[in-house]
């Protein structure tokens, strides 16, 4: 026996030499994140692995073996329980974390930075070296930097993704409510109503509900607040810190009132959710939820995918609501370098966009590349007449002069800009950006109304236009995006631009990825909680959550059942 | 519940005290009641399956109780989301105050497999002669099966208690999902002060209390298959 232990032992021992074999030293990244939180390659071919591609990156780039060690966390407690239990003490009494990048949200990433668990970033690494975060600096959204640098926090994080909260709906079954006015859905006590018993759900996690409920109970202070914004008589700072100590209320009063407001909300909901919400929006089980807005596109999108989903929009509350983020922190003795050059790989608009594509949450990063994106995703092409394709045009493209990756894209672009050839008329159609037509072009599909007549293209799966179809009286709106996309860099490279979405849809995809100024300015930040304040939150959550509905039906039984237990152990007692 | 809304400052009480008075408590008599319920309509159900199959008339070489094992070779959880779809399909959410039915229902369908197998296990074992003697002796079937079966049976019945009424009791999984979250049990809290709330001592105080239950009622079953006839053997579990 002892001979087989020693030869196993012997064995465990070789494989650890391993690596040794290896080419050369290997770099480990320990990245924490969210669940379904990067792209990866999920086998569709379209999907970028982007951890691959990092790694690839830092071999050619700087001729370093890293491996990264990507695990994921499915709430945020949990995360931070994890770091505390895997931490080690070193000899001058300060801790090391076991993971070098951790991908809090707002609350939790205050608390890290109270608590003193994060290493300060970087700025000092040159340009050209590993771990030059300036690639952040320079994409990112300047509204984005500008935000986090009020509140002190630039030091320690970056954004990864941010967004709203809101009320994803379900319009088609309210319009035949009675009682419901178009524009409801845009208030915190739309699921309060009571037309909308048993159609809505709400988060099973104390502080997003609490947010909601706390904006439901504040309400009538929330509309002043904004009409005195509008009236001029509060400055935009002003406003802005009214809201966020409006929304990070924690007194007895509040709890108390927001206590009472769910305690009415539990009986008027189809229950609290998880995760299933998304899911049971999109299958038409409910009609609002209650949601980030990042799972507010995702929910569109399943529903829009799905033959008999419906056709569901996302609100945010106008009288203000809650602006989240999740951001990269790097724990006390983390590989700044190697992290930091991490944040700056994910920071570069390709990758930021391949991300925002594969997991729909919206990306910090800012800037034209990605303005582009957006115009691609949610702007509305429409189909335009052009000129038939000139024969032989394809031999002419090859003659140009042109070098190997520039050819092979022109020629792409050849084959997208392929004339669409209607039958039924004979004529050739292009699908174009109603943005890129001119003021006289956009005039013939006018309306006397100022509504518009467009043809639109159908696509199949690989964009090309199989066809169209004609719709009538469309709007036209406006989504001026210039606070988020207009930063630094482009501003100073070229003339200014104007960052401005035509789209005939508001509500959906776009206005939840990508809000507007105006809603944006009525969202406050969440700030982190003391363990009073907190513990104050969870007794009412406790109490909230326990007042459950089954508790007159089950005190009967209990009863029956403690009697029949009484007499039939004095019974067995009596026949000993 | 709604009328007892005193803050802890009102009361001047410990944390641990207002707990397990404001929360604990509660929550136990929503656990247990929906533990008892689940495990009276599964023996209801269970018996006279049991007792059906335990006769080799029906279930020859095993077959049907394999039919009726099956299903637990399927992770619990996708049948309870199967049972959600189902229980939409016929129309049980149409109102939230159906929800501690529909969680009752997911934990009968759940756990009634092992309800069937101790059951089947001390029916199957029960010698037929015993029946024979009380028909001889002039008792009709309903007699017998009173005072010859049942009493026989009792260790299962026992048994079947055990294994149902305390996981019932802590499956919040079930309620989770075919209550919508508006069923909250014991197992439920223990979890949210663990994970979402940061709460390990509260959640360490609710677990002890669950636990001098588990003691207590493992002191109780104990009391009800030693005052039973021993020669009828206890039950083993499968």
């Amino acid at each position: 026996m002892k001979k087989f232990f020693a030869l196993f032992l012997s064995f465990s021992l070789l494989f650890s030499l391993l690596p040794l074999f290896g080419e050369g030293e290997v770099v480990e990244l320990k990245v924490y994140n969210w669940e379904d939180y990067i792209s990866i390659d999920d086998g569709s071919g379209e999907s970028v692995d982007l951890i691959k591609k990092f790694e690839q990156h830092c071999k050619e780039k700087f001729g370093l073996n890293v491996k990264i060690k990507y695990s994921t966390f499915g709430t945020l407690e949990n995360m931070y329980n994890e770091l505390q239990l895997t931490k080690t003490k070193a000899e001058d009494g300060s801790y090391t974390y076991a993971y070098d990048l951790v991908c809090p949200s707002d609350y939790m990433l205050q608390k890290m930075i109270i608590e003193g668990m994060v290493e300060k970033y970087d700025y000092t690494i040159e340009e050209g070296k590993l771990g030059h975060v300036n690639g952040y600096y320079d994409n990112a959204s300047k509204f984005i930097v500008d935000l986090f640098k009020k509140f002190g926090w630039q030091d320690y994080a970056t954004v990864y993704m941010w967004g709203t909260m809101g009320y994803v709906y379900n319009p088609a079954v309210f319009e035949k409510l009675p009682g419901y006015k178009k524009g409801d859905e845009a208030h915190w006590d739309f699921i309060w109503k009571e037309y909308a018993k048993n159609l809505g759900t709400i988060k099973d996690s104390i502080r997003d509900t609490y947010a909601l409920a706390l904006g439901y109970v504040y309400r009538d202070e929330l509309t002043e607040l904004a009409k005195s914004y509008k009236s001029g008589s509060l400055t935009k700072d002003q406003y802005a810190d009214k809201l966020v100590t409006l929304f990070n209320r924690a007194d007895e009063e509040s709890v108390k009132k927001v206590e009472e407001a769910l305690s009415v909300l539990k009986e008027n909901i189809y229950g609290f959710e998880v995760d299933s919400g998304k899911k049971d929006m999109a299958t038409g089980k409910i009609a609002i939820n209650f949601a980030w807005s990042g799972d507010a596109v995702y929910t569109l999108d399943t529903a829009d995918e799905d033959e008999n989903g419906a056709e569901l929009y996302y609100a945010v509350p106008e009288e203000g609501s809650n602006i989240w983020f999740d951001g990269w922190v790097m724990p006390k003795g983390a590989n700044v370098p190697l992290a930091q050059e991490f944040i700056n790989f994910l920071s570069q608009p390709e990758n930021a966009k391949a991300n925002m594509d594969y997991i729909g949450y919206t990306s910090a990063i800012g800037g034209e590349e990605m303005f582009e994106n957006c115009v691609e995703n949610y702007g509305t092409y429409i189909m335009v007449e052009c000129e038939a394709p000139k024969e032989g045009e394809a031999e002419k493209a090859e003659e140009k002069p042109a070098e190997g990756e520039e050819k092979a894209e022109a020629e792409e672009e050849e084959e997208e800009a392929k004339p669409f050839l209607d039958k039924e008329s004979g004529k050739y159609y292009c699908d174009k950006y109603v943005g890129e037509l001119s003021e006289e072009e956009l005039n013939k599909f006018k309306n006397a109304d100022g509504t518009y007549n467009f043809l639109y293209p159908d696509y199949d799966k690989d964009d090309n236009v199989t066809g169209m179809h004609k719709e009538e009286n469309i709007t036209l709106y406006k989504n001026d995006l210039n606070y988020f996309f207009a930063n630094k860099t482009t501003a100073a490279a070229e003339e200014k631009k104007d960052f401005t979405v035509i789209t005939d849809v508001i509500g959906r995809q776009c206005s939840a990825q990508y809000p507007t100024e105006d809603i944006v300015s009525r969202c406050a930040i969440m700030k982190y909680f003391d363990d009073t304040e907190m513990r104050r939150l969870n007794d009412m959550w406790d109490e909230v959550k326990v007042s459950s509905s089954g508790m007159s039906m089950v005190i009967p039984v209990i009863i029956v059942v403690l009697t029949c237990l009484v007499f039939a152990i004095v019974a067995i007692m009596k026949r000993r | 519940m709604n009328g007892l809304k005193f803050s802890r400052k009102q009361l001047g009480i410990p944390y641990a005290v207002f707990l397990i008075a404001f929360v604990v408590v509660p929550l136990l008599f929503v656990s247990f009641g929906l533990a008892i319920i689940t495990t009276i309509v599964s023996l209801f159900i269970a018996y006279p399956v049991a007792y059906i199959l335990s006769k080799t008339k029906f279930n020859k070489g095993g077959v049907l109780l394999i039919l009726f094992i099956l299903p637990l070779w399927i992770n619990f959880v996708l049948r309870t989301a199967a049972m959600k779809e189902l229980l939409y399909f016929v129309g049980m959410y149409k109102s939230n105050s159906f929800s501690f039915i529909n969680t009752l229902i997911g934990m009968v369908y759940d756990y009634l497999p092992f309800v069937i197998m101790p059951l089947y296990s001390v029916l199957v074992k029960i010698d037929k002669s015993y029946a024979e003697a009380s028909a001889d002796l002039g008792a009709k079937p309903v007699t017998t099966f009173l005072s010859v079966t049942l009493p026989l049976s009792m260790p299962g019945i026992v048994s079947a208690i055990s294994m149902v009424l305390l996981p019932t009791t802590t499956s919040y999984v079930i309620s989770d999902t075919l209550g919508n979250g508006n069923v909250t049990i014991v197992g439920k809290i223990i979890e949210t002060q663990f994970l979402t709330m940061d709460n390990w001592h509260a959640g360490s105080t609710i677990a002890l209390v669950l636990l001098v239950i588990i003691f207590l009622s493992m002191f109780l079953s104990g009391k009800f298959t030693e005052a039973e006839d021993e020669s009828a053997g206890r039950a083993n579990l499968w």
